[in-house]
C-alpha cells in the first residue's frame, strides 16, 4: 500500500485490519442501520488510518479498539450528515451513542457520561492517545479548528460540571 | 484542582469505553465479499503505484528533518467533502474514488516538492490571442504570460448594498452581518488547464548548480540582515532516471554541504536549517525543487525566541512548527481587507497593511531561472491569534492569476474520501507578529504551467449568480450567506482510467462564482459554486462548522 511506509507497517496493518473489522462494521452499521454504507465508512477508516498509521496503536488491545472505533463512528456520522443534510446534531448526538444488541450496558464515570459520545471521543485522542489538534483533525476529518474548540467546549463543561457538583 | 480530575475522569470514562467494546457481541456482523475484495486490492494492489516515485526526492530531505520530531503542517489544505446534489455513494464505485482520491491527496500533499522539468514551450498558438485546442500535459506545451492576451469581462459592477439586497431578496438566503466579497470590477478571464511536468532524467538545462545559485539569491531576498551559514545549507543527491517508472524505492544517496557539491546533473535537494547550529532564533528554509513553483517553508524563529523569552509555553516552540492556532487562543478570524487593528510586537497595525507587506514579500521574491512569475500569492483570510500580551497574524494563503484568486482550500471533512474532482492546488500560510517582518512563511506560489488557454469574455453578473445559488439550495432553510467572491476553481483531469495522472496532476481551472453560507439547521457551512461563463453545473460542499469573518 502506498499509504504504509514499510512491510512491517503493511503487516501490522493486516492483522489489525482482520482484528477489528467486524466491530467497525458493527459500529458504522449502529450508526447507518445500512450494511452497503457501513462497509464503506469501515473501507474509508482503514484507509485514513493506513494514511494516518503513526498516529494509531498498533497493538491488538482494547485502546487500539477504541480508538478504530472513534474513527469509524466519525466517518459513519459523516455519511449519516451527508444522507440526512436536514438533519439536526442532535439527533446524530444520540445516534452514536451505545445502544447494544445484548443487555450490556455502558456504565461510565457521572460527569463524563454527561457529555456526548463525540466529545468523550476528541477528549479520548488528545488525553489518552496523546495525539495533537493537527492529528486528530486528520485522524477524524475535521478542522484543526473545530478540533480545538470542542475540546475547549468539552472540558469548559466538565468544570461546570464540577463546580455544580461542590456547590 | 480541575485539571486532575478532568484526566483521571477520561482515564475512567475511556477505561470503562473499552470494557464494554471488548464485550460487544460482534459475531453476526461479517462483511460481504465485495467488501473483502475491495479490501484485498487496497492491501495489495497498489503496492506500485508510481505515486511514490515522484516523492523520492522530497522523502530524503523528509527523513532527515523527521528525524528532529518536529511537526509540520502540510503545505496543501485539503478541500472539504464534496458534494454533487444527488451524492449517495454507492457501496461499489466508493472503493476506486477513494483510492483516486488517496493518490490524489497523497500527490497534493507532495506539491511544491515535485520534480518540474524546465521545459521551454514548443509550440505555441500561432493566434497571438490565445492558445487553442486540446492538448494533454503529456504534450508540454505550455504558454507563456507574453502569449496570453484577451478581452476584459465586466464581473462586479454592483455595490455591497446591491449585493446585500440581491441575497435577502432570496426567499432561501441572507446577507450576514459580515458579507465579505472579492471580485474585481473587470478583469481578464480565462479557463486553462495547469499542470506538472516531470523529470527525472537529471539532464535538464536547470542544472543542479543553478538551483543552489536560485536559493542562494532567494535566501538573500528573505532575510537581508542575515548571513548564509554554509555549515547549515545542505543537499541531498540522487542521479538522474530516464525511466520514471522503474525509479528504485531506495536510490544511492549522497549528502553533504552545499559549498562542497560539484556535480553537474541529477537530481538535488537543498535544505537551510539552523537548528544545530544557532541557538536564539534559528532559521529554517525548505524550497520549492524549483523556487517560487509553490512550495516554500520558511522560519526565521523569531516567535519561538520570543516565546521562550516570555515562557509563554512549556514547551520551546520548534522552528517547524505551522499549526499556530494550536499554541496560542484565537481572537478571530477576518478577511483581508479588514481595517481592525492590534498591537503587535513593536506596533499596532491594521490588518489590512500587514496583508500588503506579507504579499509584496511573497510576490517580490526572486524565483527560479528558468520560470516565468505567472501566479501571485494573495492573503484569503487572517486569523488574530493572541501571543500573551500582545498579538500576531495568521494568513490563510492562495494563489492569484491575473487579478482573479483561486478557491481557497479548506480543512474539513477531507475531500478524499469521495472524489478528486476539485482536489486541486495549494493553499499556504503565513505568520507576522512584528509590523514590517514576516516570521513564517509555508507556501509561495509564483509560477503554475498553464496550457489551453481560453478567454472568456463574458460572466455571469453577480445578481445572476445569487439567483442560480438560490435556486440551487433548498426552500426549506434559509441561508445565512458570509460570502460572495469569483474565482478560479480547479478539478483534476482523471486519465483514461479514471484515476489521477500523477505524471502531470493535470487539472481543469474555470471561473466560477462561490458563495460560502451557513444552514443553522444542520449547522454546516455550504461552498457552493457555478460556473462563471453560463452559470451551469451548480455544486455545493459542506463542512461541519460556520465560516464566518468577525
Amino acid at each position: 500500500m502506498p499509504m504504509l511506509k514499510n512491510n512491517e507497517d503493511e503487516a501490522a496493518f493486516e492483522i489489525l485490519y482482520k482484528q477489528y473489522v467486524n466491530l467497525m462494521l458493527y459500529t458504522a452499521n449502529s450508526i447507518l442501520k445500512n450494511q452497503a454504507d457501513s462497509e464503506d465508512a469501515v473501507q474509508m477508516a482503514f484507509i485514513r488510518i493506513a494514511k494516518n498509521f503513526d498516529k494509531v496503536e498498533k497493538t491488538i488491545c482494547p485502546k487500539t479498539a477504541n480508538q478504530f472505533v472513534i474513527i469509524v463512528r466519525h466517518i459513519a456520522i459523516d455519511i449519516y450528515r451527508k444522507k440526512h443534510r436536514e438533519g439536526t446534531v442532535e439527533l446524530l448526538e444520540e445516534l452514536c451513542e451505545y445502544k447494544s444488541n445484548t443487555d450490556l450496558q455502558l456504565e461510565i464515570n457521572y460527569a463524563m457520561a454527561q457529555l456526548s459520545q463525540l466529545q468523550r471521543d476528541i477528549l479520548y485522542l488528545y488525553h489518552i492517545y496523546g495525539l495533537n489538534v493537527m492529528e486528530i483533525s486528520k485522524l477524524l476529518g475535521i478542522s484543526q479548528a473545530a478540533v480545538y474548540k470542542r475540546i475547549q467546549r468539552a472540558e469548559k463543561q466538565l468544570k461546570e460540571i464540577y463546580e455544580e457538583d461542590t456547590q | 484542582m480541575n485539571d486532575d480530575r478532568i484526566k483521571n475522569d477520561i482515564l475512567k470514562s475511556f477505561e470503562q469505553e473499552c470494557d464494554y467494546i471488548s464485550q460487544i457481541d460482534i459475531s453476526e456482523y461479517q462483511t460481504s465479499a465485495e467488501f473483502q475484495a475491495g479490501m484485498s486490492k487496497i492491501l495489495s494492489k497498489y503496492e506500485k503505484k508510481p505515486i511514490w516515485n515522484k516523492l523520492i526526492n522530497d522523502k530524503l530531505h523528509r527523513n532527515q528533518i523527521n528525524e528532529k520530531k518536529s511537526p509540520r503542517k502540510e503545505v496543501v489544505v485539503l478541500r472539504p467533502q464534496y458534494f454533487r446534489p444527488d451524492p449517495s455513494p454507492k457501496s461499489g464505485t466508493t472503493f476506486k474514488k477513494v483510492m483516486i482520491a488517496v493518490a490524489a491527496v497523497v500527490c497534493v500533499v507532495a506539491v511544491g516538492i515535485f520534480i518540474r522539468m524546465n521545459n521551454k514551450p514548443e509550440t505555441v498558438s500561432s493566434d497571438n490571442t490565445l492558445s487553442e485546442g486540446s492538448q494533454t500535459a503529456s504534450e508540454f506545451s505550455c504558454v507563456s504570460m507574453s502569449e496570453i492576451g484577451g478581452m476584459e469581462a465586466s464581473i462586479l459592477n454592483s455595490t455591497e448594498d446591491e449585493i446585500r439586497n440581491a441575497i435577502n431578496e432570496c426567499d432561501n438566503l441572507s446577507a450576514a452581518g459580515t458579507l465579505y466579497i472579492n471580485a474585481p470590477e473587470n478583469a481578464k478571464v480565462y479557463d486553462f488547464t495547469s499542470f506538472f511536468v516531470t523529470d527525472y532524467s537529471g539532464k535538464s538545462a536547470y542544472t543542479p548548480q543553478m538551483r543552489i545559485e536560485d536559493f542562494r539569491r532567494m535566501f538573500a531576498y528573505l532575510l537581508p540582515e542575515r548571513e548564509l551559514l554554509e555549515d547549515c545549507f545542505t543537499y541531498q543527491w540522487i542521479e538522474g532516471i530516464e525511466d520514471s517508472n522503474s525509479l528504485p524505492e531506495n536510490p544511492e544517496v549522497e549528502e553533504g554541504l552545499v559549498k562542497d557539491f560539484a556535480k553537474t546533473d541529477g537530481l538535488i535537494s537543498v535544505l537551510y536549517d539552523e537548528r544545530d547550529k544557532v541557538e536564539d532564533s534559528p532559521v529554517i528554509i525548505i524550497p520549492a525543487y524549483n523556487i517560487g513553483a509553490g512550495y516554500l517553508e520558511l522560519n526565521k524563529g523569531r516567535l519561538g525566541g520570543y516565546v521562550q523569552a516570555n515562557e509563554l509555553l512549556k514547551e520551546p516552540l520548534d522552528a517547524r512548527t505551522y499549526n499556530l492556532d494550536k499554541y496560542f487562543p484565537v481572537v478571530g478570524k477576518y478577511s483581508p481587507t479588514s481595517e481592525k487593528s492590534f498591537k503587535l510586537l513593536d506596533k499596532e497595525v491594521k490588518i489590512c497593511d500587514a496583508v500588503r507587506f506579507y504579499e509584496d514579500y511573497i510576490n517580490d521574491m526572486p524565483i527560479a531561472q528558468n520560470l516565468e512569475k505567472n501566479i501571485l500569492t494573495k492573503v484569503q483570510s487572517v486569523t488574530v491569534l493572541q501571543i500573551g500580551e500582545i498579538y500576531g497574524y495568521y494568513f490563510e494563503t492562495q494563489m492569484q492569476f491575473r487579478g482573479v484568486n483561486y478557491d481557497v482550500r479548506y480543512t474539513g471533512n477531507i475531500a478524499s474520501d469521495y472524489g478528486i474532482s476539485n482536489l486541486h492546488g495549494q493553499s499556504g500560510i503565513g505568520f507576522m507578529f512584528e509590523s514590517d517582518s514576516v516570521d513564517i512563511v509555508e507556501g509561495a506560489f509564483l509560477h503554475e504551467e498553464l496550457m489551453n488557454v481560453k478567454n472568456v469574455k463574458k460572466v455571469l453578473s453577480a445578481e445572476e449568480a445569487i439567483n442560480k445559488f438560490s435556486d440551487g439550495l433548498t426552500n426549506g432553510v434559509r441561508f445565512t450567506v458570509n460570502s460572495l467572491e469569483f474565482m478560479y476553481y480547479t478539478s483534476y483531469v482523471p486519465d483514461e482510467n479514471g484515476y489521477l495522472n500523477t505524471q502531470t496532476n493535470e487539472a481543469k481551472v474555470t471561473p466560477a462564482w462561490k458563495i460560502t453560507a451557513y444552514n443553522p439547521n444542520d449547522k454546516l457551512t455550504y461552498f457552493c459554486y457555478i460556473d462563471a461563463a453560463d452559470g451551469s453545473d451548480f455544486r455545493y460542499f459542506t463542512i461541519p462548522e460556520e465560516i464566518a469573518y468577525d
